[in-house]
């Protein structure tokens, strides 16, 4: 390195200090400031100089100064690669499981939501409700059952109803359906539940 | 917001951003005003390292919710002091009643930091403030005002410029070759 490059970069140190760099000096600055050591020992040079002359702690040394960024610094790298480790260990299939959970775990308490009567029916409503839903068969799904009695038109109580779910139901299947269709598009023509294992078991 | 302020905003909105390298800057210029104010709740020097280093962890997990609303330095301070009160009582230690002013911290700093010392780094510091004065007082007179305006007034380079009828260019110029004489100094003594 030249004389003058690290003239060039100690004059930036320097301007950094004093909270004058500019934002190109301040970039590059960041990007070697692992690499090149002598920065490290400048700083700690002209912030003894400012302490000194302030009187406001003469006695931490340049050493100390040193020693202490390093501790800091290697405390926040260790800090950052055990993030990273976690990250790792949270595999996509742990994701993808975990998310379908969630998916279950919202249809159903959507689905719940829409079955419950509310306090202010009259029991007689909800027999009637309940007959009706009885008219569905059996062997459908949860889902289609949902989508079925929305569609037949003498349940319409319940198509009202399903029209004032709460905003915080709405919101939560608004994020499913998101998060779904993210997961979609990072994974095209991936089935996320193999319908042949399950079938298997 | 004054310059400090924007190279500090710059600095954390690169950590914000995934620059990691960022927050070592950061630590490197207020790890030192931090530990003098950690040393004010804490005396043992050990444990200052430690509060100090824990209050720059938390604010480094901290930092993406930061939102700039104070300063960089105002909202560490109260990191740092908090820490500080946290590990007082984990110690079963009573913290102070009252907290440091932010303004007022340096004041307070020597008249601590001297009760700490010993004799041997007394002398030191005097011997060293004695290098770092001839050193300013044998520097060419315009490195001499430019170094002092800054370092006693606390002048930014803008202000320092107006008062020495020069461009902002050369006076940051002329501090830091001030701050390259001091440092020779400092070196030839060991």
């Amino acid at each position: 390195m030249t004389r003058s490059t690290l003239d060039t970069k100690r004059e930036s140190l320097s301007a950094l200090i004093d909270g004058e760099a500019s934002e190109i000096e301040v970039h590059r600055l960041v990007r070697e400031f692992r690499s090149d050591e002598s920065l490290t020992s400048s700083w700690a040079m002209y912030q003894h100089i400012r302490s000194t002359l302030r009187a406001d702690s003469g006695s931490v040394s340049i050493e100390h100064h040193q020693q202490l960024f390093a501790r800091i610094t290697d405390a926040i790298e260790s800090e950052d690669s055990h993030s990273r480790e976690i990250q790792k260990s949270a595999s996509p299939r742990t994701i993808i499981a975990g998310s379908l959970a969630l998916a279950a775990s919202l249809v159903v308490a959507i689905f719940i939501g829409i079955q419950q009567p509310s306090e202010s029916q009259p029991l007689a409503d909800a027999g009637a409700q309940t007959s009706s839903m009885g008219t569905v068969s059996s062997n459908q799904s949860p889902v289609l059952d949902v989508q079925t009695v929305a569609n037949q038109s003498d349940v319409q109580p319940r198509t009202s109803e399903l029209v004032e779910l709460d905003e915080e139901k709405q919101r939560r299947l608004r994020a499913y359906l998101n998060q779904h269709d993210q997961m979609s598009r990072m994974n095209p023509g991936k089935q996320f539940v193999n319908y042949k294992e399950t079938s298997k078991k | 917001m004054n310059t400090t302020e924007t190279n500090d905003r710059q600095l954390v909105e690169r950590v914000q951003r995934g620059d990691k390298r960022a927050f070592d800057i950061l630590v490197l210029k207020y790890q030192h005003r931090i530990g003098s104010l950690v040393s004010r709740y804490i005396r043992d020097s050990d444990e200052v390292q430690d509060v100090t280093q824990e209050a720059f962890i938390k604010a480094y997990r901290a930092l993406p919710r930061f939102r700039g609303d104070s300063a960089f330095y105002t909202w560490l301070y109260r990191i740092a002091i908090n820490t500080a009160k946290n590990y007082l009582v984990s110690k079963s230690r009573r913290p102070p009643d009252t907290d440091i002013d932010v303004d007022g911290e340096f004041q307070a700093d020597s008249a601590v930091l001297k009760d700490v010392a010993g004799p041997e780094s007394h002398l030191a510091t005097a011997q060293l403030q004695k290098v770092i004065f001839d050193a300013i007082e044998n520097l060419p007179e315009e490195l001499k005002v430019a170094v002092t305006l800054r370092e006693f007034e606390g002048m930014s380079y803008e202000e320092i410029a107006e008062v020495m009828e020069c461009p902002v260019g050369t006076v940051r110029s002329r501090i830091f070759r001030a701050r390259e004489a001091i440092e020779k100094s400092i070196e030839a003594i060991g």
